[in-house]
């Protein structure tokens, strides 16, 4: 079950934010082509992440991911890429619409 | 100190994203700061489960040393750089919408 910690964690993330997306105005997950595209400044910091982890910057426990890498990042860690940015999109909009909602800017 | 460096440009480099390259400028605006103070909140929290496990171990070497819920310091530096260049291009993207997914 340990393994399963880093993808648990992502989960949590996703759980916190993802709900975001019902309230009205927010169009995050059915706007697939913008979501994704604002999705591509990631690349560059898992590219950075690749280099970076290659140099001893910082390591992964192997007790607490499930195991499968890619250029030496665990799966979990690029997921971190595509979960976290996605979070801060819904933040951001369930923000606008309320503030828009209220009368304001 | 080199995450330190690091994090500092990738920092100025979001900014230069937001008010310049992209022109989206939501550092000028409040709702930026409102979901960033909430996202900020969370990601103590994440980065902590993250850092305080720990998931991922940190060399010494490269960090300054302050730690913030168990999490050095430079990566609410790089964390505020990755948002802010997403949260930009996400508005910037959507600045010709009309009704296209």
């Amino acid at each position: 079950m340990a393994h399963f910690t880093y993808v648990g964690i992502l989960a949590l993330a996703l759980v916190a934010a993802g709900w975001l997306q019902a309230l009205p105005g927010v169009e995050v997950f059915n706007r697939p082509r913008r979501w994704l595209a604002a999705l591509i400044p990631s690349i560059a910091f898992v590219l950075w992440d690749v280099l970076v982890t290659q140099s001893g910057w910082w390591s992964f426990a192997p007790a607490y991911t499930l195991g499968p890498r890619l250029f030496g990042l665990p799966l979990e860690e690029i997921g971190f890429f595509l979960v976290i940015p996605t979070c801060a999109i819904l933040s951001f909009e369930a923000v606008r619409m309320t503030l828009t909602r209220g009368g304001r800017r | 100190m080199i995450y330190t460096i690091v994090a500092v440009i990738a920092v100025l480099l979001a900014c230069v994203t937001d008010l310049v390259l992209l022109r989206t400028g939501l550092l000028r605006g409040k709702t930026f700061w409102i979901a960033y103070a909430i996202i900020v909140f969370f990601q103590l929290l994440i980065n902590g489960l993250l850092t305080g496990i720990p998931v991922v171990t940190y060399d010494e070497a490269v960090i300054l040393g302050p730690r913030l819920a168990y999490a050095p310091i430079e990566d609410l530096g790089f964390g505020f750089a990755l948002v802010l260049v997403t949260i930009s291009t996400w508005v910037w993207l959507g600045r010709d919408e009309r009704s296209k997914p």
